[in-house]
């Protein structure tokens, strides 16, 4: 049996995230084959795996800093917020229903017996998990519900390291508070503590470390730096609203409807030195950017009508007619067509809604949620990304609804769908306005194609009468391989990795 | 004889647990009941500062709840502020005047003892005065690293044996394990001066929450007082934060198309950035803290707010390219504006012999107005009652002003500021600290685009603030706003408003009780 150790927080903004990437990264240098692993995520960020399966983005970033593939195991279960108390629920990868909080609960063996068989799928392939808790392991009003810290670090036989953030002080508290409330089963699981975010030298904190040593009993790993200098894809929730470059020339608006899901998709920009990217939620906020995107949407007729309630809706179409560019991924290119279809009510009352009607699609939302990995040809249709057939695009569909072009309309890619490395079926997505400043696509991560995302960027700066952007810059994998090395680096610089491992491998 | 007064204080379990607001909202629910309350934080660190009448610098916090409570601002409130200037100097600022550079981590010992007599004397004479003192604490009162007394927390509870209370924010997790655990960290004499806990920033079913409540209070022993609901849409002045909350970013929600466009540059050391608080409340603007260099002319205001460190964020700002772009939104026309150091930094030269400011003696400034400053070791700090001097550029730019009216606002600054070139001041100073006076202050450009002032808490003048929004909505043929509004009266909306939420999830005669115990 592999073994096992967990990041657990004592808060929601510890740091776990990160540090069980980091920690990924360092057994992958190592030479260890690591996997992560998170029993229950709730994100609207996913991602599709492989084998089809929707996992959540947390553990996709952990795996590739731990240079596996992402497989539906390291996430079994993921829950979908569409509306207040309610949430979609992903049990390995596919859906199963959408659910309030006491139903799920309800389910508490279902879920136990899932997150059990994927931890031993996992231990009998790897040579370590790597697992991350959720929130603090200590809310006793819901110990009973706990599926993610110390259930989750029972089932996988693992120890657990409890992550402090220091940045808003209270730190000791909440250390000593969460070992206390924890049971003695729980406490004696805990082998090792890590301190987070520390401004200025960690050295400056050794007293700090020797107090919260004699007041736990428990060793203290390390003192991590706040580290702002990472740009790794953001996880749950948006950090900012508008991620500036310096001396950006191209500005995008990303619309940020309640429901936005997959939001990482534009994580891509981030990097690129010619672009800033806003994530607009009123129609004041949108001004006159050079590209608005549609996302991706968890609830697509909801978000939908708050585009048309606060005025979004009207303004996109001006800005369209006006020749600004339009890109809809995925639910908002199902906006931009002409009517969204809800007979099976999935989504609510509503069984119809006008889209936005600039492209002449229709969209009818199913119950069959279609989630693969694909390679998509491009067909030539989007005038600033002309490509060889041997060019192919890779991304990913996660949708419940089948769109048609209506009259002859013109598709802009053919997409493989991929199943375990197999063509599974090919099908044909997207299309483009007359004029070819609107277009729209099923396909997630489009953005993360180096020749793609950098054509666009060009056809940007050429519209504005700019010259093309034309530094040779880092790929998006290897700015991320240098994140994730970085990121590795200041975790051996700082935390005893020689204790970690004897904690782990001796446990 | 016994002194009646009560003493009641709040503590936190992290520094943004929700202790300022919640020591507001006191402040305002006894002062409404007729009680003579004050608010008291012995040890402040914070770049956000404020006069008071009597020229002394305190935590602008303070200034806040001692208008929740009705009262002017002293500086027994708000004893000891400690401002930090990076590379760990900092100015302390003790009674209101700055007491010297220090090297702080090295020289904190030296200061024990009259930092300790400073506390002492305040809290004394607030608590002889009056009937209920409210005290804020700092930071977590658990931080058992510490070398030194802990001055903000238990120290000053200490004295005359207050009432705590423990407040702690819901909104991340582990609110229950930082209350526990802070209470453990105390000692058995400080635990039990813990009277209550609160819950703040709670969104969500109360369902799932009351078995944490009980449980709490069975585990503990103290009985949980309140939990406060999520204030989201609050406009009050996000005082106490060390540095810009990010959130800050979300800047001014209420615009429409045709807004005015206001940059204000986040230097590193900014201070007082309080003073655009009144800008947030305005319809039709879109304010934008802008940090790193990129274009500025499609803004329509830019404002150069003080700094702590003005010669070395004055540096910050020609390495990173945006002194040029400040040129060049300058020659095309664009309104500047720079406050105290923003001030500073639009003059010739600024020359610091005494290294008050940092390391760099003397920088060339952006050379936009003509003037030329010099730091001083001592440090001026007023309140002060200013008229528009008779300065034919800038009424152009303020035609709807009326020139003699009299505004008012607060200069703190170790600068002196000469006039060259038969420059014309822009406001003449008639009042300092309640004395009549005959000053200039601030200057302005022949173009009329770009003035500068040491005046802080200068758009809190309604007139003032209008006239300057509603002279750059001509030149852009949008529609003025004839009736603005009255900041002073938003402010004490807020201030109800947030004290009515409390008093509704909170039983104050008990707490008037307990303080009184």
């Amino acid at each position: 049996m592999a073994d096992a150790v967990m990041i657990q927080g004592t808060a929601s903004d510890a740091g776990k995230s990160i540090l069980a990437a980091a920690l990924c990264r360092v057994l992958a240098q190592d030479g260890y084959r690591a996997a992560p692993f998170k029993s229950q995520n709730m994100s609207l960020n996913s991602y599709i795996t492989d084998a089809g399966r929707e996992i959540a983005v947390a553990q996709v970033v952990q795996a590739e800093a731990a240079e596996v593939k992402a497989e539906v195991n390291m996430s079994p279960i993921l829950m979908k917020p569409i509306a207040d108390n309610m949430s979609q629920i992903i049990l390995k990868g596919e859906v199963f229903k959408n659910m309030k909080a006491a139903a799920y609960f309800a389910e508490k063996e279902r879920l136990l017996k899932i997150i059990k068989e994927a931890v031993s799928e996992l231990k009998a392939n790897y040579d370590l998990l790597v697992l991350e808790g959720g929130g603090n392991p200590a809310e006793v009003n819901l110990r009973d519900k706990d599926l993610v810290n110390m259930k989750a670090a029972e089932i996988a036989a693992a120890p657990v390291i409890l992550v402090a953030d220091i940045d808003k002080g209270g730190v000791f508290a909440s250390i000593v508070g969460t070992l206390d409330l924890l049971t003695e089963n729980e406490r004696k699981r805990v082998k090792g503590i890590i301190v987070n975010k520390f401004r200025g030298e960690p050295e400056a904190f050794k007293s700090g470390v020797e107090l919260i040593e004699k007041q736990t009993g428990k060793k203290v790993l390390g003192v991590m730096p706040y580290l702002d200098k990472l740009n790794l894809p953001s996880e749950d929730s948006l950090q900012q609203q508008i991620y500036s470059n310096q001396d950006y020339k191209i500005d995008i608006a990303v619309i940020a409807y309640p429901g936005m899901s997959n939001f990482t998709d534009f994580d891509y920009f981030k990097t690129e030195k010619v672009v800033q990217i806003r994530y607009v939620q009123k129609e004041a906020e949108l001004k006159e950017p050079d590209l608005i995107i549609l996302p991706g949407s968890k609830t697509t007729i909801n978000d939908l009508q708050f585009l048309y309630d606060s005025n979004l809706a009207a303004e996109i179409v001006k800005q369209a007619e006006q020749g600004t560019e339009i890109i809809g991924i995925c639910g908002g290119y199902q906006m931009l067509g002409q009517k969204i279809s809800d007979p099976d009510n999935l989504e609510g009352s509503e069984h119809e809604i006008a889209g936005l009607s600039l492209l002449q699609i229709r969209t009818v939302l199913e119950a069959k949620k279609v989630t693969r990995q694909v390679r998509a040809e491009s067909l030539n249709k989007l005038k600033f990304f002309q490509s060889s057939r041997e060019q192919v695009l890779t991304g990913f569909e996660i949708h419940q609804g089948k769109t048609i072009r209506v009259s002859e309309q013109q598709p802009l890619f053919k997409l493989k769908r991929q199943k375990s490395g197999e063509v599974e079926k090919i099908v044909f997505d997207g299309t483009v306005n007359e004029s070819g400043n609107v277009w729209g696509t099923y396909l997630h991560d489009i953005f993360k194609n180096d020749g793609f995302r950098k054509s666009l960027i060009n056809h940007l700066l050429t519209k504005k009468g700019l010259s093309p952007d034309s530094e040779s810059e880092k790929t998006a994998a290897e700015i991320r391989e240098d994140n994730y090395n970085y990121l590795a680096a200041e975790f051996r610089k700082h935390i005893d990795l020689e204790e970690l491992y004897k904690i782990i491998f001796d446990n | 004889m016994k002194n009646k007064t009560g003493t009641l204080m709040i503590q936190g379990t992290a520094s943004d647990a929700g202790k300022s607001l919640f020591a507001t909202a006191l402040c305002r629910i006894f002062a409404r009941k007729g009680i003579k309350t004050v608010p008291f934080k012995a040890w402040n660190m914070s770049l956000n500062s404020y006069i008071t009448k009597n020229g002394r610098e305190v935590g602008i916090a303070q200034a806040l709840q001692a208008r929740a409570a009705f009262r002017e601002v002293e500086v027994d409130m708000q004893p000891i502020l400690v401002k930090a200037m990076g590379d760990g100097q900092c100015q302390i600022v003790i009674n209101g005047q700055v007491d010297q550079n220090i090297n702080y981590q090295k020289r904190k010992k030296d200061y024990l003892k009259i930092y300790e007599q400073t506390i002492r004397n305040s809290l004394k004479r607030l608590r002889d005065n009056n009937e209920l003192v409210i005290i804020e604490g700092a930071g977590s009162p658990a931080e058992i690293n510490r070398t030194t007394p802990d001055f903000a927390n238990m120290f000053t509870a200490e004295i005359y044996n207050s009432p705590v209370l423990l407040i702690s924010s819901i909104e991340k997790g582990g609110c229950l394990a930082s209350l526990v655990g802070t209470l453990k960290l105390l000692s058995p004499g400080q635990r039990k001066l813990v009277k209550g806990l609160i819950i703040n920033k709670f969104r969500g079913d109360f369902d799932l929450l009351k078995p944490a409540v009980d449980f709490l209070e069975s585990y503990t022993k103290k009985e949980v007082m309140a939990v406060l609901p999520y204030l989201k849409d609050l406009s009050l002045p996000e005082e106490d934060s060390a540095s810009l909350n990010p959130d800050q970013y979300k800047f001014n929600k209420d615009n429409n198309k045709n807004s005015l466009r206001i940059a204000v540059i986040n230097l590193p050391h900014i201070s007082n950035f309080t003073d655009f608080n009144s800008l947030k409340l305005e319809k039709g603007l879109r304010v934008e803290y802008i940090e790193n260099s990129r274009n500025l002319l499609d803004f329509d205001l830019i404002i150069i707010p003080g700094s702590k460190a003005t010669t070395g964020d004055l540096k910050f700002l020609k390495e990173n390219g945006l002194a040029a772009e400040i040129k060049k939104a300058d020659q095309a026309g664009i309104m500047i504006i720079g406050i105290c150091g923003g001030f500073q930094m639009l003059g010739r030269k600024l020359i610091d012999s005494y290294g008050t400011e940092g390391n760099i003696r003397e920088i060339n400034g952006l050379a936009l107005l003509d003037i030329k400053t010099e730091f001083l070791k001592e440090k001026t700090t007023h309140q002060v009652k200013v008229k528009l001097n008779s300065n034919q550029q800038l009424k152009n730019g303020l035609s709807e002003f009326n020139s003699q009216e009299i505004m008012t606002g607060y200069e703190i600054h170790m600068g002196q500021t000469e006039y060259l070139n038969q420059t014309e001041e822009l406001f003449k100073i008639i009042e300092q600290s309640d004395r009549e006076a005959d000053f200039k202050d601030g200057a302005v450009n022949q173009a009329g685009n770009c003035f500068g002032t040491y005046l802080h808490g200068l758009f809190d003048n309604d007139n003032f603030r209008s006239a300057i929004l509603n002279n750059l909505r001509n030149k852009h043929s949008i529609e003025t706003d004839k009736n603005g509004y009255n900041y002073q009266k938003e402010i004490e909306k807020n201030i109800d408003q947030l004290a009515d939420m409390v008093a509704e999830n909170i039983d104050t005669d008990k707490l008037l009780n307990l303080s009184r115990r």
